[in-house]
This record gives C-alpha cells, structure tokens and sequence, in this order.
C-alpha cells in the first residue's frame, strides 16, 4: 500500500530541493555574467599594475646609469623607488601565478618547522617601508613563545603577507595595523586589524571570490587583481584552518586565521603497498 | 624491485605521471576519478570534493567539472587521444550522517563523474562508489591496477 502521508512529505521535501536548487542556479547566471565583465576588467588590470611599474623601473635604472658617482644621494632616493615598484610587481606576480597553480591542481603541502616569532617578525620586516610609505606603522602582540610550529611556509608567508598588505592598503593614514598572535591549544591564530573601510555582511560573502575588488573604478586607488583573498581561502583550507572577519566602526576589520598544528608528512600520509595489503579486506581494481 | 615515485593526491589536486608511478590517496564524501591510456601506458589521478563550481574563490579542482576537466585536458597535453583513455571511480560515501538528497555530497559527486565521463564518451572499466565508508587507493599508473579498501569514518 502506498501511503499517501508519505507521499505528500517526499512531494513537498522535493518541491523544497527544487526551488533550492534554482535559487542556486539563478546565483550562477548572475555569476556568470559578472565573470565576463571581470575577465575585462583584468586585463586592464594587468596592463596598469605590471606595464606601469616595469616603465617605471626601466626610466629609473636608465636615470641613475646616466648619473655621476657623486649623485649618491639621488642614486639612493631612485634605487628605493625601484625597490618599491619591484616589491608591488613581484607581490602582483606572486599572488597570479599561485591563483594559476591552485587552479591547474598542483597546491601541495610542503610541511617544515617553523620558529613562529621569527618568522612572522621577518614578514613585518619586508612590509614596513611600504606601511611607512602610507604613514602607517605595525603593532605586534604575541601570547606565545618563539614556538616551533609545523607548517607549509611558503603557502602561510603568502597568506600572511597577502592580509598585512590588504591591511595597508585598506587603512587610513596615520593608523596602527595591529597583528596579534596567539598560541591555543590546538594551534595558533593570527589576527590582522586595520582602521579603514567597513566591510559589509553582505560584501564578506563576495571578497572571497577571484577577481571580486569592492571598489571597482578604473580610478581606485586600491591596487591588486582581486586574487589574494581568494588564495588566502584555498590555502587556509588545505592548511585545514578558518578564517573568521570582524567588521565594524569601532574597532576596525579584523581578520582572523586560525590553523591547527599538522603533524602529517607527506612520507606517512602515502598509502604503500604493504599497507593496504595488511589485511585481506583489500580489493583490486 | 625498483622503488616506484610515490604521489600523495591531496584534495582539490590533480597528479598525472608519465613514467610508472604509485598514486594514493584517501576519500570519504569526496571522488577520485582515475584517467588512462590503455596505449601508452599511463595515467592521473585527481581528488575533488564538490561537484560543481559555483563561482566562488578560484575554479579549482576541488569540484568535480573543473577537476574532471582538468584532468583529461592533461592527459591530452601528455599524449593522449580520447578514444584510448579509460576510467576507474572512487569515493562519494555518504560519511557525514543526511538523508537529504539536495545536501547529500557523496552522491552528488558520484554522479558528477558518471555523468561528465558518458558525456566524453569514456569507458568505465570500474568502480566503487556510494555506500557509507571511506575509501583508500592506491593506483599503479603503469598497469592501471588499483588496491582499493574500505575504512572507518573516524580515519578520513
């Protein structure tokens, strides 16, 4: 016998499924067309934020090779503004090839110890002409040692770097970019707060995605090709960790990424042949 | 014996070895779809865990039409014609406890594969999908022989 009860819940959870499923399809559509609009937008993108500091760093090189010994000075002022235009260039270039490297599936852990103190403090070295530069400066806060800590260094540098440099590019000048690290138990989190812009619940679902900048003219003043925040959520994951957002009037945005301590080798994740044959449970394909 | 590479195949990853090679890696709601070329004698292996991008973050092959994609792109890249390439399919067990089918990843990603590999008109020579385990491979990509065993929820 067919209950009639029964049909009439699997109907309804159905007719609930279905109108999930085109609510989810009627995102994508918009999606899509936004997608267009953002390849566009990238390409001038590109042209501005790599072309441009590459002219420049050439007019800079070619003025110091037809300057005297004696210019030291000028030599000097001229060899900081290269630095700078080859420190943004070598930032944009980073973050699009490990976007590219994620996509194309080869984003493998490559765990080391890390001396967590030393290593965050050599970060903030790299960035503190450029905060300097907008009137910014750092303030660091640990509640920890100068642990060890397992981690893959070049995924957490470019988390890290990519949310200090967000932080100094969103901030008003004349503001702290306040960087605190914690040791918890199962880990450590590091939280990067900056004093600028609020970031809206409904903006803090979008600047996750590739591309997404929230400021969109062709005028702003923000650099960057929408990426690193996307790369940020791909590493944190396949670090296994969170990243959480704080975003208000009072006390600034803040974000938070919290990783656990990852004790597996790549050696003892391998599955071997003895392993799987230890037991007669194991069928072959 | 000589000592074969071994890759580990994390999530959202895509392994292809031209030269014989142990491929692992571990599932639970997530699928591995195994590509190879029954003529040249090799293969890849990728890991996804959702089914489709949905335009969030980066089109990574952590979902499946992009790894699947992916994947069979680099097989071609290596060599490969279509015609020559097989498929094996692992994983999409219904781990985290739901009986609602639009929630159910296990199987939404199974599915996923079935459906883009008949689309691309590959063969299916075997697989093990679906149930309530996780799973371990271990694939050899010169012979195309695949050690597969079930393990508990608590291991994945």
């Amino acid at each position: 016998m067919i209950n009639i009860d029964e049909l009439k819940n699997q109907n309804a959870q159905l007719i609930l499924e279905n109108n999930e499923a085109f609510d989810l399809l009627k995102k994508l559509n918009q999606k899509l067309k936004e997608a267009d609009a953002f390849k566009s937008h990238f390409l001038s993108n590109i042209s501005n934020e790599i072309i441009n500091p590459f002219t420049s760093i050439l007019g800079l090189s070619q003025n110091i090779l037809s300057l005297g010994k004696q210019d030291i000075e000028q030599i000097h002022s001229m060899a900081n503004h290269i630095y700078t235009e080859a420190f943004d260039l070598d930032f944009q270039l980073r973050n699009i090839f490990a976007a590219a490297k994620i996509e194309s599936g080869e984003n493998n852990l490559e765990l080391v110890n890390i001396q967590i103190k030393d290593f965050v403090e050599e970060i903030i070295g790299i960035l503190s002409l450029k905060a300097e530069r907008n009137s910014l400066y750092f303030e660091l806060n640990y509640s920890l040692d100068n642990e060890t800590f397992v981690c893959d260094a070049g995924k957490l540098k470019m988390i890290l770097i990519n949310l200090i440099m967000n932080a100094i590019t969103f901030s008003e000048p004349k503001n702290k970019i306040g960087i605190y690290l914690e040791s918890k138990k199962d880990g450590f989190k590091f939280s990067i707060t900056n004093i600028g812009k609020i970031i809206s619940p409904e903006d803090s679902k979008l600047i996750f995605d590739r591309f997404t900048k929230l400021d969109t003219s062709i005028n702003s003043i923000n650099q960057g090709h929408g990426l690193g925040l996307s790369i940020i959520k791909d590493y944190v994951e396949l670090l296994e960790g969170e990243i959480s957002l704080l975003s208000n009037k009072k006390s600034g945005t803040t974000f938070g990424i919290k990783l656990p301590r990852l004790k597996s080798k790549e050696g003892d994740l391998f599955i071997d042949n003895e392993d799987i044959f230890m037991d007669s449970e194991s069928d072959l394909f | 014996m000589v000592e074969l590479h071994k890759i580990y195949v994390y999530p959202g990853n895509i392994e292809l070895s031209q030269k014989p090679a142990l491929l692992s890696t571990i599932l639970g709601s997530c699928i591995a779809v195994c590509l190879w070329d029954n003529k040249l004698k090799f293969g890849g292996m990728n890991h996804y865990m959702l089914p489709l991008w949905n335009g969030e973050g980066l089109a990574s092959p952590k979902y499946g039409n992009i790894a699947i994609e992916k994947l069979l792109k680099k097989m071609i890249w290596a060599g490969s014609s279509i015609e020559n390439i097989e498929a094996k399919v692992f994983g999409g067990g219904n781990i985290i406890e739901s009986t609602n089918g639009l929630y159910n990843i296990g199987v939404r990603n199974g599915e996923m594969a079935l459906t883009m590999l008949k689309e691309y008109e590959i063969k299916i020579t075997a697989s093990s999908i679906g149930g309530n385990l996780g799973r371990k491979i271990l694939m050899d990509t010169s012979d195309f022989k695949i050690l597969h065993k079930y393990i508990e929820k608590q291991n994945i």
